[in-house]
């Protein structure tokens, strides 16, 4: 089995994690909204998975880089960017007193994050299909060749 | 509350007190159920009440390819056709085991969690199905009588009865932890998990073939380690799930109708709805009575059920609760006769290398789910509770009555014009079964009785659906190839077309629960 394959196997999962993730981050701030949640509780809640999910994020981007694979590696890109620069500037954690004034934009990013994960999860479904597929046609080509 | 009282005894004024207290608190622990926010615990109720129903559709289409699989693993030496195929006798009985079991595990689990408890019977179902799972996975010849078909066969009937249990518990436990806005939402939800079940079985047959793509190819019987791995693999999110399972709390309407324990209700409804799931610390005050009002819990006899259902009024939703759900499953097997077919028109059929025709076969079964299926019963999902049970449920019985007839009748004249139309035609029919009478009977229900005979009347109404499926699975197998192989077809979806129209006629039986709450509708079926 090719690297590519193993590689979007990885992929697969990982979008699947990562979706699960972006999704609890969207109901743990709607409970915040519901007042279920108190702020505090909240963001040491949320910023335990901030760091695990853009080093996630950033590991998928850079084995599609180093696989060659271009097309996928341009559809991460700007959700890997978006993460440096967070980071850069240290933006990247909840801070308990400001969430509530900021809250409607943590929503929006996530709901993004969401949709863009879903996305990606069916793109890597694909792909690894289409790659297995392919390899299967190859190899049985080849044999019946013999 | 009683200044104006003049009681003579002290006691009685305080009994009297005691009881508009527990009705007040009754009231409004109901009150705070049903007008509940929707938050991450409502999400984690369906996350875990649907991964019974994940593991069931993820089990249904394992044991489909792990059945095709061990053609190729113990008929190798076969000769001719039946070479590396499964023969169609054992086939049916394997594939038609867990369904056979369902039917017991639905009519006991839902008549015990009325008797015991919602939270007595739930984890219970889970571990059966857990080891049961990996039971089958081991399974092995006996030295004498028994092939590893019929061990097989009895580990997934077990399977079956803990899988059966399921139906009623999620449905009746989700069903009155809802809110009265979303109940039809979160119910469908639960259900919908089945979507998932059948395409990450999918995936995860795809990546274990992967895996052992070159031992495959060396040697054919490395096939026997795939199927035991893809079954086994189907209780890692059970396992996930089992200990929430194991510590759910009540649902707070059976601990306030069945067992008349207010004060506890009032406490668990708080515990539950809050967040983090624990009890927060002024919830442990329990008032300090001498006695509570009403001790007597008001537990489910079958003579209450015999009185209950005596009525015409309460037993037309019995009867049209089970035979909708009976007409459905029946025509719910029949469509899936014709994936194969499918299958081969779109260049995934399962011929060549085994390898080649097993990772076809998943890819193919994914792309047809996601086209039909999936997409059905999300949008089941998000409509429910706008449009209603009933509008739903009418929608899907007639547009597959429509599909049926037109496939029935023009069945090798579709296939012969055009073979997209065909496809077209079966996508559509997958995708108005669960936009349609697939979750609409599974909803219904768990909501259309009163608190203690709920989870009985799901059950029944769940078991007459699995008798339907067990009729099409063993009566239609063979029935299918009558006068030359799928020569059958076209009349057998006529017949299926027959068993909509019941269905769409026994869907006037059964009444809107769209947005009431649990409590008016056992009122209103009391009057």
């Amino acid at each position: 089995m090719s690297f590519t394959a193993i590689a979007y196997i990885i992929a697969l999962i990982m979008a699947g994690v990562l979706l699960f993730g972006a999704v609890y981050f969207v109901i743990m701030l709607t409970d915040l909204e519901c007042d279920y949640i108190n702020p505090i509780d909240l963001a040491n809640n949320l910023n335990t998975y901030v760091m695990p999910e853009m080093a996630a994020q950033l590991v998928l981007f850079v084995v599609f880089l180093l696989m060659g694979e271009w097309t996928t590696m341009l559809l991460n890109l700007p959700l890997t960017a978006w993460n440096v620069v967070k980071v850069v500037n240290n933006r990247q954690f909840y801070d308990a007193t400001e969430v509530f004034r900021t809250l409607s934009r943590h929503k929006r990013e996530n709901f993004v994050k969401v949709g863009f994960y879903l996305l990606c999860f069916f793109y890597y479904l694909y792909s690894m299909i289409m790659t297995l597929v392919n390899e299967s046609t190859a190899d049985y080509h080849a044999a019946s060749a013999h | 509350m009683s200044a104006g009282l003049s009681l003579h005894d002290p006691l009685e004024a305080h009994h009297h007190q005691q009881s508009e207290d527990v009705v007040d608190v009754r009231r409004r622990a109901l009150a705070e159920i049903d007008n509940a926010k929707f938050g991450w615990f409502h999400i984690r109720a369906c996350l875990v009440a649907g991964i019974g129903f994940f593991t069931d559709s993820y089990d249904i289409f394992a044991i489909n390819l792990c059945s095709t699989i061990m053609g190729y693993v113990y008929y190798a030496d076969a000769t001719g056709s039946a070479k590396n195929t499964t023969p169609t006798s054992i086939d049916m009985w394997v594939k038609g085991s867990t369904q056979l079991g369902c039917i017991f595990g639905q009519l006991a689990f839902g008549y015990l969690a009325d008797r015991l408890g919602r939270k007595k019977m739930y984890g219970t179902e889970l571990i059966i199905i857990i080891v049961c799972t990996i039971g089958g996975a081991f399974a092995g010849n006996t030295a004498r009588g028994l092939s590893v078909y019929w061990i097989l066969f009895i580990w997934r009937f077990v399977l079956g009865i803990g899988i059966g249990g399921d139906y009623p518990v999620s449905a009746v436990l989700t069903s009155e932890l809802a809110t009265s806005k979303n109940r039809g939402a979160m119910i469908a939800a639960v259900f919908a998990m089945q979507g998932f079940g059948i395409v990450a079985a999918a995936i995860v047959s795809i990546i274990v073939l992967a895996c052992f793509r070159t031992a495959i190819e060396g040697d054919q019987l490395m096939l026997d380690y795939v199927w035991r791995i893809i079954m086994g693999l189907g209780v890692v999110p059970g396992i996930l799930a089992l200990y929430s399972r194991l510590t759910i709390p009540e649902t707070p309407r059976y601990t306030l109708d069945v067992e008349q324990n207010v004060h506890r209700a009032a406490r668990d409804v708080r515990a539950t709805v809050s967040a983090t799931g624990h009890k927060t610390i002024d919830d442990v005050h329990e008032p300090l009575h001498p006695d509570h009002v009403q001790v007597k819990a008001q537990k489910p006899t079958w003579t209450e059920f015999y009185h209950y259902f005596k009525q015409w009024k309460h037993f037309r939703v019995l009867m049209g609760t089970s035979v909708t759900w009976f007409a459905l499953d029946v025509a719910f097997y029949g469509v899936n006769l014709n994936s194969s077919i499918i299958l081969t028109a779109i260049g995934f059929s399962g011929t060549g290398t085994p390898y080649h025709a097993l990772i076809r076969i998943s890819a193919g079964n994914i792309i047809l789910n996601l086209l039909g299926t999936l997409p059905g019963y999300w949008v089941t999902v998000f409509t429910i509770d706008r449009l209603g049970r009933r509008t739903i449920q009418f929608i899907g019985f007639t547009m597959l009555l429509i599909l049926f007839c037109i496939l029935g009748f023009a069945y090798h004249q579709i296939l012969d014009k055009s073979v997209a139309a065909f496809i077209v035609l079966i996508t559509l029919a997958q995708f108005f079964q669960n936009f349609g009478p697939n979750t609409t009977t599974f909803i219904i229900p768990s909501e259309a009785f009163p608190t203690r005979f709920r989870s009985t009347c799901h059950g029944i109404s769940a078991a007459s659906g699995k008798v339907g499926a067990v009729v099409a699975q063993l009566g239609f197998f063979h029935l299918k190839d009558r006068g030359g192989k799928n020569a059958f077809i076209p009349q057998l979806i006529q017949i299926f077309a027959l068993f909509m129209l019941i269905g769409l006629i026994f869907t006037w039986f059964v009444p809107e629960t769209k947005g009431k709450t649990l409590e008016e509708l056992s009122d209103e079926l009391d009057n």
